[in-house]
């Protein structure tokens, strides 16, 4: 069979950037082509709601790689292309200008798409803004100074962070969700009703339990209304109600099920092309459930063992425990795991002082846990996870004993 | 001359006892302080990614990692090992006389 020498990685987030990264650290010996839609020099996303957004940190700032990165000659950076079509049976794939590129092997490393509220889209405001691309936040910074109170639709995580950005740079914001409680599918009632409550004693307003049902203005918003009846001035709409996958371009070829669906090894039902980041449904081995993460830390990480496994098939299981961090206000918030159930909470630290970490735990072991401005406890707590093992839930929830010690014992109880 | 000169006591052995890794702070210059067989070294606290105190992360042989995004550093040379952190952190010199830790800042 002919080679074509190459690999091909399709989106150049931080999943297909650390990939082809890993390959050229690894000495692969043939090219790698990444190719992305976006035509500006790989990015990262997560300043995007934070330092971007407050205008603390510049392009240059958020560049995955230096430019410089990029002019290896093992390397080649399709910019401002987007893949239409995978052809698996010739090992290759088309981009939109009709360009036909081989490859050995495939990784898919597409990201996800955000959800976008349709009756909102067809009314084609000015103020509206979403965000999820460099342009999307430079549009925000753009309009910055004609906004004075912003209203956010979706207190998620992206919501509550461009909340807590736009406090800080003098703006009025008020924040819808339709949950009865922010953030309660990931932390629990509690955990989301204490950082609603740090928004709100911030000067942050917050309507849960309901929803905008009417956009008005001319050729910009200039007030909502919701459900329960509330009516609000405001100047700008920012909509971050999560995201989505897409799955068009991998129909009928891949096993698809609200993300590419891939094997321990980041491989796809399909011989030689891979998948990783947000675009991957994965099996956890905690939980054993088939889970898809949005993260930066899963995407880099799953990036890089997909790469790997392209070098060498089957040898590297990708076996990393999610993680994310969150910066509001002074929270900075950490949350490590991925429990979708749990029967047992165990506070350890001060919620008053807004120093803690709250464990969240399933017979008995340490599925999950959010820290809160502890960032000593991430490290042994993502190894306690990994080590699946039943803990002394009265250490757990007392200071007094170290952490280390209680995951010593616990590992050797078990 | 003083082997000492321009060297500033910051910790003591002793310090280590139940600690790994240690921060100080020398004309604000946030530094930390660790121990790798028998043998000390010190690196700017501050990781060359995001404003994190390297000390609240963990020391795994040579490797430090960061708290917050688990970027490696080689306490040795300061050099990242992997993402995110692209550049090196700082390194500083380090003597032990006696029971004292004395580093050598800029
Ligand atoms: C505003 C914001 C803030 C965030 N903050 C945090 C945070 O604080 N902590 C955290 O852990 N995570 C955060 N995240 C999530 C994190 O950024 C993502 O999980 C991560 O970027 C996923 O990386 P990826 O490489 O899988 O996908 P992406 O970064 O989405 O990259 C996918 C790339 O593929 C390209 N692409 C897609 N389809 C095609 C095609 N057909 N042809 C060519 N190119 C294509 C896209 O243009 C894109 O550049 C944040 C995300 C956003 C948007």
């Amino acid at each position: 069979m002919s080679t074509y020498n190459q690999i091909v990685i399709i989106g150049a987030g931080i999943a297909g950037v650390n990939a082809a990264k890993t390959l050229l650290d690894n000495d692969y010996e043939g090219k790698v082509v990444l190719i992305d839609r976006d035509e500006n020099l790989p990015y990262d996303r997560p300043p995007l709601s934070k330092e971007y957004l407050a205008g603390t940190m510049d392009n240059d700032g958020i560049l995955l790689h230096p430019e410089e990165f990029y002019r290896d000659d093992r390397m080649e950076l399709l910019l401002g292309k987007s893949v239409t079509e995978l052809r698996p049976d010739k090992k290759t794939v088309i981009l939109n200008d009709g360009e036909e590129i081989g490859w050995d092997k495939l990784l898919i490393t597409t990201g996800s798409k955000l959800r976008r509220l349709q009756p909102l889209d067809e009314q084609n405001f000015e103020n509206v803004f979403y965000l999820k691309t460099q342009k999307d936040a430079s549009r925000v910074q753009e309009q910055l100074s004609s906004i004075n109170h912003l209203a956010i639709i979706g207190a998620g995580f992206i919501g509550l962070e461009v909340a807590a950005s736009m406090l800080a740079a003098g703006k009025q914001v008020t924040v819808f969700e339709a949950a009865k409680t922010p953030l309660s599918r990931v932390l629990g009632e509690d955990m989301g009703t204490y950082i609603a409550e740090k928004h709100r004693a911030k000067g942050i307003e917050i309507f849960t339990d309901d929803y905008i049902t009417q956009f008005k203005g001319d050729s910009s918003i200039r007030e909502v209304e919701t459900k329960n009846g509330i009516k609000l001035a405001c100047d700008g709409v920012l909509v971050g109600i999560g995201v989505s996958t897409d799955g068009l371009l991998v129909e009928g070829i891949l096993d698809f099920d609200d993300g590419i669906i891939v094997n321990e090894f980041c491989e796809t039902s399909v011989a030689d092309i891979y998948a990783a980041g947000d675009c991957a449904r994965w099996t956890y081995p905690i939980s054993g459930e088939k889970i898809r993460i949005e993260h930066w830390d899963h995407a880099m990480n799953q990036g890089a063992t997909a790469a790997l496994n392209m070098l060498q098939p089957n040898s590297q299981p990708f076996t990393t425990i999610p993680y994310f961090w969150s910066n509001q206000h002074d929270l900075a918030i950490q949350y490590v795991g991925h429990p979708t159930t749990w029967d047992q909470t165990v506070l350890r630290g001060s919620m008053e002082d807004d120093t803690f970490t709250m464990f969240y735990l399933l017979e008995n072991k340490v599925v999950g846990a959010l820290i809160v401005n502890q960032p000593t406890n991430v490290l042994p707590i993502r190894r306690l996870i990994s080590q699946s093992v039943i803990v002394n839930t009265d250490q757990l929830g007392d200071e007094k004993v170290k952490l280390k010690q209680i995951i010593k014992q616990a590992a050797v109880i078990n | 001359m003083n082997q000492l000169e321009a060297f500033v006591p910051v910790a003591k052995v002793s310090d280590f006892d139940d600690e790994e890794l240690i921060s100080v702070e020398v004309d604000d210059e946030e530094i930390m302080l660790c121990q790798v067989e028998g043998k000390y070294y010190a690196i700017n606290n501050i990781c060359s990614h995001a404003h994190v105190e390297l000390s609240d992360g963990e020391l795994d042989g040579c490797f430090v990692t960061c708290p917050l995004h688990f970027s490696q550093f080689d306490v040795r040379t300061g050099e990242p090992q992997g993402p995110p952190a692209k550049d090196p952190v700082e390194t500083y010199e380090v003597l032990v006389v006696d029971d004292l830790i004395y580093i050598k800042p800029y």
